[in-house]
């Protein structure tokens, strides 16, 4: 640990503030000394050894959202994937960070994104989902109200029928749900992957039985771009701080994110923000995510930055307030794989946002604490490597205790897996301000945690090597065609592929959940 | 699996992959009957697929269009759906359209109309390209901007690599050409400036026009101001519009208010560093690639452009009198009256105006 922490200055001095090299350079420094004398910055983040539940053959998840859904204190989870068996699978949770299925849902052709929303207003929880294939449409699976889901219900097509409304775009990817007109009830924002946009559903509410939506806004991203923006995520949030809901969507093809201001209820025009050069590198943006990051109270952007070549980054965007992006911010990342999927969250209540990225080729995590507050500097803690392609990360309380752990989404290797935090927790948890140091394996027995190294990595290697082509049509093959391969990865391509490595056989000691 | 072969199928357009159809012209191409449905007579009603599978069986072209045919056309058609159950200007579920010439304009300036759903995008093209005849741009005596279609010279930061952009002096016309390919080809014109001005473009094309004005640098962040279409063979188009202090810049490619066009029309100069295979197919160009743009500087209350400040400068901000809404789209074609762009046509602006008179 000591020659970690000795380490880490050096590496925090890499901390780019693109707005102003002597800036960057004086506030390297003074991060630098602030850290080590911060006696809370120094404990290192940890994290169990995962519990794995293994989807059936033809399932590969995407994503997942998690909640409550029956009532008895577990969170349990929905989750998305691209199945030739058109399913969606609602998992509840057990003791143990363990997972079952509770129900299984019908979702036609491939479903990459899903949210919670009460969407007819019923007091129940829905399920919006939106799928992709030669028929995009969005969709509802209205709440019955003790967990379960009932049948789709399609709210928009590509033409209208007596119960949808048309608009649909091409190749949904990314949802985003909130009250974005401000009527009361939940809208429902789509990013078009194959229709480089972003498209506004409002809620008009139900009549007839039939919920109607409408297309109010779609906004073009990346008209200006030789080659194809691809929007991959959309996310909600105030980030203008005017009391209304804003859009942000990025762009795997672009290598930019987008700003979509909510103006009335209506989207107009988008601002897209360019990811920085990195040691003569143009990162790609594999996913976003709006927090606070410099407990500022507004907004900020964290994102993964793929680089195809190198160790990974983060990304910051520093919120001035008002919804503009001034101030760019690289801070170290994932030291092997390639970034995909990051979640960012106070993983030992200290007051200031940790990050997490997954990875791919292989996949893992990198769990990185921050080092300071105003900055954004982070230093690796823990960077275990497992699987292929880490496609969504975020960071729930699976076990009750209090803290943050950690959910991911295995997307090639049809797995979820948990990682119960085991970082003793500054304040709040068990009831003793200072947290007590505690360590537990996967089943919650007291065990002893190397603390501060990194685990050995995974007996398992990525199974294939990254084949890159210009993908996104831009003239060249960079970071970008990497992220967009990647995204596109359902299963491990044949291992004949050109550039493909031989798959090795799957470890026998790796842990496998009933999916019955 | 029908998500499979959309999601491939965008993949297989995205690298630039296509079917490509035999030379051999079969006699009986096209002919009455579903490629893919068992029919007596030889033939199909789809050329293309009709070609390809006679090609590989010539029975299907001389007796009967029978189970071996439409085995073969399901196997090798995949993709192909021109001529196709729908009209094209309407939205329905399945690629392709049933007028054939068409849907094979359409599908060739955007394949996921033969691949996916002929939707809404598939259906507007149809509307407002089909019937439209093409036409040439006279440029004689007009400055060339001097790039071979297969060199990216004037694109901006419109990719990974970073290009110049073209500095057109306030009267200057220029000429030049606009293919597709990867990056698809757009001239970047810089309208940079340390001061809201007043400028007129005149443009006209032989491919629809998608002109847009963007604000800020290379680094970002960018904003597209507006984004105009005004159409295929529209004739000479004529936009006054404000820019704004700083960097700014009009670009000019091919495209419609819904989306760009990246298919359609290849380049048609061989370049000498990668010129092209003899069994490449020839380049496809479904209208011309030619375009001519002057600009020209206004003063800034000469919200008409007609070269005067006066009465008719004074209507039409008065008719703009108010805020703007920042959640609708800006119609470049409208009168920009927002002199000291602070967003709402008010009595500073008519102080400016008159200052100008």
């Amino acid at each position: 640990m000591r020659a970690m922490r000795e380490r880490a200055c050096p590496t925090r001095l890499s901390v780019r503030r693109l707005t102003s090299r002597a800036l960057a350079i004086g506030c390297a420094f003074a991060a630098c000394a602030a850290a080590t004398s911060a006696e809370a910055d120094e404990t290192p983040l940890t994290f169990a050894s995962p519990v794995n539940f293994f989807f059936p053959d033809t399932y590969f998840p995407t994503m997942f959202r998690a909640r409550d859904l029956d009532g008895d204190g577990r969170v349990d989870l929905a989750v998305a994937g691209r199945d030739t068996e058109d399913r969606l699978f609602i998992l509840k949770g057990g003791p143990g960070a363990t997972f079952a299925v509770m129900q299984t849902l019908v979702a036609e052709n491939f479903t990459d994104w899903l949210e919670f929303a009460d969407i007819d207003g019923d007091g129940a929880i829905d399920l919006v989902t939106a799928w992709r294939g030669d028929i995009p449409r969005l969709v509802v699976h209205r709440g019955l109200g003790d967990g379960t889901f009932a049948a789709a219900e399609t709210l928009v097509g590509i033409e209208p029928t007596a119960t949808s409304a048309p608009g649909m775009g091409r190749d949904p990817q990314g949802i985003a749900v909130g009250d974005f007109d401000g009527d009361g009830d939940a809208d429902v924002a789509v990013s078009q992957y194959a229709g480089f946009c972003v498209d506004v559903f409002t809620n008009n509410g139900r009549v007839d039985g039939v919920q109607r939506f409408e297309r109010t806004s779609r906004v073009r991203l990346g008209t200006f771009l030789g080659g194809l923006s691809l929007p991959r995520m959309v996310v909600a949030g105030d980030v203008d701080g005017d009391g209304d809901l804003d859009l942000v969507a990025n762009q795997l093809g672009g290598g930019r994110w987008a700003l979509l201001r909510n103006e009335s209820g209506r989207f107009a025009r988008a601002v897209e923000h360019r990811a920085p050069l990195v040691d003569g590198s143009r990162p790609a943006i594999t996913s976003i995510q709006l927090v606070d990051l410099d407990a500022d109270g507004d907004l900020d952007v964290a994102l993964p930055a793929l680089l195809n070549v190198g160790e990974q980054k983060v990304i910051a965007f520093m919120n001035d307030g008002t919804g503009r992006f001034v101030e760019r911010v690289v801070a170290v990342g994932a030291p092997l794989g390639y970034a995909f999927s990051i979640v960012c969250a106070d993983l030992d209540r200290d007051g200031d946002v940790d990050a997490v990225t997954g990875q791919a080729l292989p996949g893992g995590v990198a769990v990185m604490r921050r080092v300071n507050t105003a900055g954004f500097e982070l230093e690796v803690d823990f960077a275990p490597s497992s699987g292929q392609l880490t496609r969504h990360l975020d960071a729930v309380d699976v076990d009750g205790d209090c803290d943050l752990d950690l959910i991911g989404i295995d997307g090639i290797g049809r797995s979820l897996f948990v990682r119960r935090n085991t970082t003793p927790q500054r304040t709040g948890c068990d009831g003793v301000a200072g947290g007590a140091p505690r360590s537990k394996d996967a089943t919650g027995a007291a065990v002893a945690v190397q603390v501060g190294a990194f685990e050995a990595m995974s007996a398992e290697p990525a199974r294939f090597a990254p084949v890159v082509a210009d993908f996104n049509d831009d003239g060249v093959a960079d970071s970008c065609d990497l992220a967009i391969w990647l995204a596109s990865l359902t299963r491990a391509p044949r291992i004949d592929a050109p550039g493909a490595m031989p798959a090795p056989a799957v470890p026998a000691a790796r842990t496998q959940e009933s999916t019955r | 699996m029908s998500a499979r072969r959309g999601i491939g199928a965008l993949l297989a357009a995205l690298v630039g992959v296509y079917a490509l159809a035999p030379a051999h012209v079969a006699a009986q191409c096209p002919a009455s009957g579903d490629c893919r449905e068992v029919h007596a007579n030889p033939g199909c009603v789809m050329p293309e697929c009709c070609e390809i599978v006679c090609d590989i069986d010539p029975a299907c072209c001389d007796t009967t269009w029978s189970q071996s045919c439409v085995d073969i056309a399901l196997q090798e058609c995949d993709g192909i759906n021109c001529p196709a159950a729908g009209s094209c200007e309407v939205v329905h579920g399945s690629p392709g359209c049933a007028d054939y010439d068409c849907c094979e304009f359409i599908v060739a300036v955007d394949p996921w109309c033969t691949f996916g759903a002929w939707d809404e995008w598939c259906a507007a093209a149809a509307e407002r390209f089909c019937d439209v005849p093409r036409c040439t741009v006279d440029t004689k005596g007009i400055p060339d901007e001097a790039e071979p279609c297969y060199l990216r010279l004037n694109d901006g930061w419109a990719a990974a690599a970073e290009w110049p952009r073209i500095d057109l002096a306030c009267g200057a016309s220029l000429k030049g050409r606009v293919v597709d390919g990867g990056p698809r080809d757009l001239e970047w014109f810089a309208l940079d400036g340390p001061a809201r001005r007043r400028v007129a473009v005149t443009l006209e094309a032989e491919f629809p026009i998608e002109l847009q004005y963007m604000l800020g640098g290379a680094e970002g962040p960018n904003e597209v101001r507006w984004l105009s279409a005004p159409g295929l063979c529209a004739g000479e188009v004529r936009l006054v519009f404000l820019t704004t202090a700083g960097t700014g810049t009009l670009i000019l490619g091919a495209g419609d208010a819904n989306r760009a066009w990246r298919d359609g029309i290849d380049c048609d100069e061989i370049d000498p560093k990668n010129p092209p295979d003899p069994a490449d197919p020839p380049p496809v160009q479904v209208v011309g690639t030619r375009w001519r743009l002057r600009i020209d500087c206004l003063g800034i209350a000469d919200i008409n452009g007609d070269g005067a400040v006066d009465s008719a400068d004074l209507g039409a901000l008065l008719s703009a009198w108010g805020p703007i809404d920042p959640g609708q789209p800006i119609d470049v074609l409208a009168a920009d009256a927002d002199l000291d762009g602070d967003g709402e046509v008010g009595s500073a602006d008519l102080g400016i105006l008159l200052s100008n008179w």
